[in-house]
Order: structure tokens, then sequence, then C-alpha cells
């Protein structure tokens, strides 16, 4: 064999080695790409079912179990726990399967905090971005309590909802571009699915709370009606009460038939706000009404003296001006006992005769002091004497400029509707149509309670 | 006019990221209206499409279009209800070229409005709005409609997102009445501390279930060593239940003011039931047991309308039952009950309830049950030590919230403990 042929031989063996090696290549590179198509099917796969899936999830706790499927098959990771606001606090549940998890380390609030404003995913292995600042130690705290290596905020115009902690691959594989982009994917949805099924259970509350404000109305309204009428122990009644708009009222009246031909009458005003001022006022209520039907006697101040003494609370921090009148048909006098209250006026005399007075009584509202007495004033009246109780709200009404209505244009207004001698019911109509006129038919500005007494002629 | 034909130019990837983009942009605006502008703005830069309307309709049906702008362009909405019936029953978006005899409302629509196609616009199965896109300058191919499906569903989302969100802004008056009522109701229920008075320690623990709760309990302290304790339950929950609650304690302050340490437990329902009835007419009702007790002796006096029956523990000797009855409060305007005596020996103690505890149930449905209150009060303690005065109502409240396995309370749970200290002689 000559010199050339092993040449040729030598680079025919060469060649032949060369175009294997690249055979071989060749295969493992398309085997790998292969692979990697098919995983690229599998997440587009696994991302198509989680979107058909997430959209109708009802719960943060849904969301979460809808993602372990695609996070499993596509990614490989183990487990999911879900983070979620609980109350005041944070609970951790391994998703999907409603078992608890241990709750998160103390400092991760301001972590949670800077979620909600940031709610890009966070690979732990970049913690080391400066974005992360001082929150890489409470962040690597968070995750660790998990065994996460991602975290996957939930979080939507600014409030975070929760986050997914998502368990460390099997040696800590470290995440592709291509897993990363099918991470941000998925996230995205969660993030969507989640904040829908957080505002659908705030709007069903929403429902549901404006139900239960609806029904407290209506039993407020019960307790205080709108328009009542009674002929009882030689006098009569009629009350009007009027809230703006379709609140909750904290003003009241309320009366009692005691015996010997006696009425008790109490008118007031309770401090507060909307519904608060309200349940205050159902324990006003609650403690009159006991008050009153223990005592016998009819005894306003002492009557007075009780409910400052029953609703003193430090808590409580009642704050209401009422007063009380007995009136006494026999005795033909009212005895009247005031604790802070606009006082009441009293018409006597018929026609052009008719003389407008007030019950003066002096004592401060009931939940001021814990011991405030009260002194009752004792008045004779004549039969058909007209008394008109009211809450500040009914003078402070206003006219279309914003006048108020004001105690002299009610005391005018009363003078000429008393010598009238209407009776109790058309009384009050007459001084609420006079108060309407002002207004231009505007309705209550405030909480009002006008509460006409006319006393029966023999 | 667009029609099937050779792909626009740009990958199935890009148009995913830009599906992608447009949602994140989109869940980060707040109105409607936003959203109909960046759906604009997402078909324009990936299809050339240079119009797209969002027609929607409300939650009170109203239907308007976004998107519209300029004074020639008004749209004319006629027929709009029959469209939204025909697109409501498709899935996939509807091409104008490509619509049958039976979607000629939607094809009126499109031609009225200068739209190709409509993209069906769904949410938990309903049709919530649609959006028409205006002609390109390519024919649509199989991966520009790939991207209209993902951009549907993303713009589905997107727009539910922003109908919910401004609802929800709505219920910023609902909300802070509520709070102003769960305030005062915090202010009525006594804290949560231990109390003692003579030789009596009391303990009391409230948790409501929602903002408000129909549980009450109240301690009053009648003068001469007798306390009231009184603890009720509402039927029904929320605000209006706690009305009801807050009118429980305005009787039983006023019952403390009139009465003092004469004041009898029987006589105090009996006021109660007139201000509930006064207050509810028959509407809701209440139960409520009432105990007064002489916190030297460790005698006591108790009457029942209508609520659980306590138990008495007695560490190393079981447990019994205070079996006394009497009606429901409220369901009449006058109604008797009857106190009966009782003795609290050394050690003793009584634990009131409300029906929270044994309803609490599980994730898996199972109520926490009478029988097991009963196991876990004849058990004490851990390891069935018995446990010190004072301590059963966290006890208690530990195994409910472990039962319930990070679940909320169903219903108001509230505890009351009336141990007497001292060995057991």
């Amino acid at each position: 064999m000559t010199a050339a042929a092993l040449v040729v031989l030598a680079v025919g063996v060469l060649m032949v080695g060369a175009l294997m090696t690249l055979l071989v290549r060749m295969g493992t590179r398309d085997r790998a790409a292969r692979r990697r198509h098919q995983q690229h099917e599998a997440m587009d796969l696994a991302l198509a079912s989680f979107v058909e899936r997430v959209v109708e999830a009802g719960s943060i706790e849904q969301v979460a179990a809808a993602t372990v499927a695609p996070l499993g098959l596509a990614l490989g990771v183990q487990r999911v726990v879900l983070l979620w606001r609980s109350g005041n606090g944070w609970s951790a549940q391994i998703a999907g399967t409603r078992a608890p998890a241990d709750a998160p380390p103390a400092g991760t609030r301001p972590v949670l905090k800077w979620l909600a404003r940031n709610p890009e995913p966070v690979f732990i292995d970049a913690l080391a971005d400066r974005r992360y600042g001082a929150l890489r130690a409470p962040i690597g705290e968070l995750a660790a309590r998990y065994y996460a290596d991602v975290l996957l905020p939930l979080a939507h115009r600014g409030e975070l909802v929760g986050v997914l902690a998502l368990m460390q691959r099997p040696y800590s594989k470290p995440y592709r571009d291509d897993e990363r982009a099918f991470l941000a994917h998925l996230h995205l949805e969660a993030a969507a699915a989640a904040a829908n099924a957080a505002l659908l259970h705030e709007v069903a509350l929403r429902t549901s709370l404006e139900r239960e404000v609806d029904l407290a109305q209506a039993l407020q309204r019960e307790l205080v009606p709108e328009r009542t009428e009674a002929a009882l122990g030689g006098v009569r009644l009629a009350g009007h009460t009027s809230t703006p708009g379709d609140a909750a009222g904290s003003n009241f009246w309320t009366h009692h038939k005691l015996a010997n031909e006696r009425v008790l009458v109490l008118v007031g005003d309770v401090a507060g706000d909307g519904l608060g001022a309200s349940m205050m006022l159902a324990v006003t209520l609650g403690a009159c009404d006991a008050l009153c039907s223990l005592d016998p006697v009819g005894d306003v101040g002492r009557l007075l003296e009780q409910l400052n003494q029953a609703l003193y609370r430090t808590a409580l921090r009642a704050w209401v001006t009422c007063c009380a009148a007995l009136f006494d048909r026999k005795q033909r006098t009212v005895t009247f006992a005031n604790a802070g209250h606009p006082f009441p006026y009293h018409v006597t005399g018929s026609g052009g005769q008719a003389e407008v007075g007030v019950l003066v009584g002096t004592g401060l509202a009931v939940g001021d002091r814990p011991d405030s007495t009260y002194a009752p004033v004792v008045r004779p009246f004549v039969p058909g004497d007209v008394f008109l109780f009211y809450t500040r709200g009914l003078v402070e009404r206003t006219d279309a400029e914003g006048k108020p209505y004001g105690d002299r244009r009610l005391q005018r207004a009363l003078r000429s509707a008393a010598a009238q001698e209407l009776d109790a019911p058309k009384l009050r109509d007459k001084l609420l149509d006079d108060l309407s006129t002002w207004s231009g038919g505007v309705g209550a500005r405030y909480d009002e309670v006008m509460l006409v007494v006319r006393t029966e002629r023999e | 006019m667009i029609s099937e034909g050779p792909a626009h130019a740009g990958t199935g990837r890009d148009h995913a990221e830009a599906a992608r983009a447009f949602l994140r942009n989109a869940l980060a605006v707040h109105t409607v209206d936003e959203v109909g502008h960046e759906l604009a703005l997402a078909v324009s830069a990936t299809l050339g499409a240079r119009r797209t309307l969002l027609i929607v309709s409300d939650h009170v049906g109203e239907v308007r279009v976004i998107g519209a702008g300029g004074p020639s362009t008004t749209p004319d909405l006629r027929d709009t209800a029959a469209a939204f019936e025909r697109l409501g029953a498709r899935t996939e978006p509807a091409l104008r070229g490509r619509l049958g005899p039976d979607d000629a409302p939607l094809s009126a629509l499109l031609e009225r409005l200068g739209g190709d196609v409509a993209l069906p616009l769904r949410h938990r199965g309903a049709l919530i709005a649609i959006a028409v896109l205006g002609p390109g300058p390519q024919p649509l191919g199989e991966r520009e409609l790939s991207f209209l499906r993902r951009l549907s569903h993303e713009a589905s989302v997107a727009v539910a997102n922003a109908h919910l969100w401004v609802e929800r802004q709505g219920m910023a008056g609902a909300r802070r009445q509520a709070s102003l009522a769960t305030a005062m109701q915090e202010a009525l229920i006594p804290e949560e501390r231990t109390l003692r008075r003579g030789t009596i320690l009391l303990r009391g623990l409230y948790r409501p279930a929602g903002e408000c709760s129909g549980d009450f309990w109240t301690w009053e302290d009648l003068g001469s060593g007798k306390v009231l304790v009184a603890i009720g339950d509402v039927t029904g929950k929320g605000v209006p239940a706690a009305m009801l609650a807050a009118t429980a304690k305005g009787v039983a302050c006023a019952m403390r003011v009139a009465r003092g340490p004469e004041l009898d437990p029987a006589e105090f329902l009996r006021a109660l039931n007139a201000g509930i009835y006064r207050a509810a007419h028959t509407r809701w009702m209440m139960t409520c047991f009432a105990i007064v007790v002489d916190t030297d002796r460790g005698a006591f006096s108790c009457a029942n309308a209508g609520h659980q029956f306590p138990y008495v523990v007695h560490p190393g000797s079981g447990l019994r039952q205070i079996v006394v009855r009497g009606n429901s409060l409220g369901a009449v305007p006058s109604c008797d009950y009857v106190s009966e005596r009782r003795e609290l020996a050394v050690g003793e103690s009584v634990l009131l309830y409300t029906d929270g505890i044994t309803d609490a149930v599980a994730p898996g449905g199972e109520a926490f049950g009478e029988k097991r209150l009963r196991r876990l009060l004849e058990r004490g303690g851990q390891g069935g030590r018995a446990l010190a005065p004072g301590q059963l109502t966290e006890r208690l409240l530990d195994e409910v919230l472990q039962h319930l396995a990070g679940g909320d309370l169903g219903d108001d749970l509230t505890m009351v403990e009336l141990a007497r200290e001292g060995s057991p002689l």
C-alpha cells in the first residue's frame, strides 16, 4: 500500500468519523428540539386548560387550586401554597387541598404591601436584583417558610388579593426562559381571575350589607313610626318623625299609659351618626320602656336620673337630649323634667286669646355626667291646652336659600294653628304644611320629631 | 373587507404576547371605557384595524357604545338586543362575510357600525359585551383568528372586572353604615377580660360571623355582691339582629338601675320580652338565659327564654346541665318566666354559650356538635387535667377553630364562663 493510499484511507476514516459525529449531533439536537417542542405543546395545552377553568373560579381558593395541575404538568412544581387575606390577617393553605399551611412570618407585612404595588413574579434566584432592596431578607424568609423559589402576587389595581408560593422543583432546578414566560402568562390569568372572584365576593357582600342596612332602617322605623296618633288618659297625641333620605334616624318619641288617667311622654335626640346612632337609639328606647313599665309613680325627674345612670358608660359614649312629661288628667297638671332638650311649647287659651309659653326645665343631657339630677317642674293646664314637643332638626329645616325655619316661625305657626281649635292630628298636619311651604317641599335635612299633645275637654 | 386569506405579518407568539399585554394594561385601568380604549390600541397595533367599538350592557341592561367618538359616528343601536341574542349563542368571532341568514340582526348591526368582525365577550356564561372591529389592511388568517379568540377571552375578563370594580365603589355607603353599627356593638359587648367579683370569676368571649351579630352577652353589677349575667341570641344575623341585641342591653342597664340587688332573672326576662316584642313585632325573636349570682356565696337564680341549657362543669365528677325552660322572647307582648335557684360549688364553672359553637362546620361538612362539646367539657384540659377557672372559653375557642380548619365561622359565637374560685373541698 502506498503512502498516498494510506493518506486517502486516513482522510476517508476521518471524514466518516466527522460525518458520524455530525449525524449524532444533529440527532441529539433534533431530539432536544423535539423534546422542547413537546414541552411547549404541553405548556400551551396546560395554559389553555387553565384559562378555561380559572375563569369560572368563584373564590381565590379555587383559583389557586386551578394552578396546581398546569404548574405540576408543565413545570414539575409539586406543591403550591396560597396566602390570602383573611379578616385582619393572612392565612395560608396548600392549594387544592384546603389543608392549612403555616401562617406567614411576622415580618411579612412590608413584603405584602410592596407586592401590592409591584405585582410581578418574584424569582428567589434573582433576589440580588436592586429593585428588592431592603426587602431581600423578608422576601427570602417568606419564600423559605414554604420552601418556595417563586412567589406570584395576585394583585388588582394596587390591592393584593393573595400570593401563590411555588415550592422548589426537585434538585432546585432553575427556570428556563420559556418556563418563565409560561409562568408570566399563568400568573396574569390567575391574578385576573383572583381579582374577579374577590370583586364578585365584595359585590355580593354589598348586596347583603345593603339589605341589612335596609332591614335595620325598617326596624328603626318600627321603633319610632313616621306618623302615630293615640288617644289615651284624657290626652290626644299626634307624632311625626322624619329622616333625610332613607337614612335610619336617631330622634325618638315614646309614650306610656299609666294608672289613674296619666300619660307619660318622652321625646329625645340621640347624638351620633347613621346606624351607630340608631343602635344607641335602640339601647335608649329599651331602657326607657323598661324603666317606664317599672315605675307606677311616674316620677319624671327620677325617670331621667335612672335613664342617665343606665346609659352612663364610658364605652358607650351615650349623649341623649330628652325631656319627659307626665300628664295627669285628674290633677290637671303636667310634670316636666328636661335633660338638655329644647323646651316644649305650651299653648293655652283659644282664638285671639291663645298664649304660647314654654315648659322650662334644666338638666344635662343623659350620658353627660354619672350623677346628673333632674328637678321636675309642675304646671297646671286647662283642658283643651296644646303642648308641642320637638327636636332641633325641625327648626333647622331650611328654605331654598338655606335660611332655617327657626323657633319664632314655629311659635307663630303654633299660635295660629292652636287658635283654630284643631284636634292634635290636624294641628300637627297644619304645622307640617307650614314647614313644608317654608322649605319649598324639600324634606328633612336632619332627623325631625314633632309631637303634638292636646288635652281633651271634659 | 376582512376575509380568510394568507397570514398577516407577525408570529403566533407575537400575537399571544400582544393579547397578554392587553390584559396586563386592561387590568390596571378602572373603567369599562378605559378597557375599550386598551382594546382598540391592541387591535390596531396587532391587526391594523382602524376602528374598534365596544358595545356593553351594564347591570341594569342599558346598552352603550364605547369608542364611537365624533358627531358623525354616533352609533345606531337598533336591534342591538337581537344582535346580542344571536352572538350570545356562539363563542367564536363572527365574520361579517360568513354570517348566515339567521344572523341577519348581527350582520345589520355590523354593517351600520362599519365593522367586519364581532367578538362575543362572555363571562360566567353570560354575554357581557360585543367588540366590533373594523377592517384592517390585511386579510385575516388562522393566526389572526386565534389571536382574536384569545383577545376575546382576555377582554371578557377585563370588562367583567371593570364592571365589578365600579359596582364595588358604590358599596362605601353601606359599608360605612355597617361599620358604625359594628363599632357601637363592640362598645355594647363587655371587654374580653377576666372579671373577679367575690368568689366568682367571669369571662366572656364573643366572635361575630359578620360585620354585626345577633349574639349578645352582658353583665351588670347589681350591688350587694350580686351580678346579673345574661347571654342571648337573636334569630337572624347582621345589623337588624344587632339592633335587637342593643335593645336587650338597654333593658339590662335599666333593670340594674331600677332593681339593683333585688333583680330577679325572671323579672328581667319579662321586661326583655316586652322590649323585644315592641322593637321587632314578632318579625325577629330572641333567646336568652339570665343568671343573678351571689358572688360571695355562689348561690344563683336563673331563668330561661328558649336558650340552650348551660353546662355546669365539675372537675372530677362530670358534667350536668341547668335545665330551666321558658318561651323565646318577642313572640307575645307579655310573657311570664320562672326563676330557679341553684348553687355553684367551689371549683365549678357554668358555661353559657350560643349555638355558634355547636353549629361550627368543618370544611368536610361536619358540625362541631353537642357531643363533641360535652366530651371536651368532661375531659377538661390537655391530657385530661382539669382546667383552671376562667380557661374554659379560650380552650373551647381553640377547639372550634381547629375544627373549622381555617374556614369561616358560619354563625356568631359567644361563650361565657362563670367560675367559682378556690380548691374543691
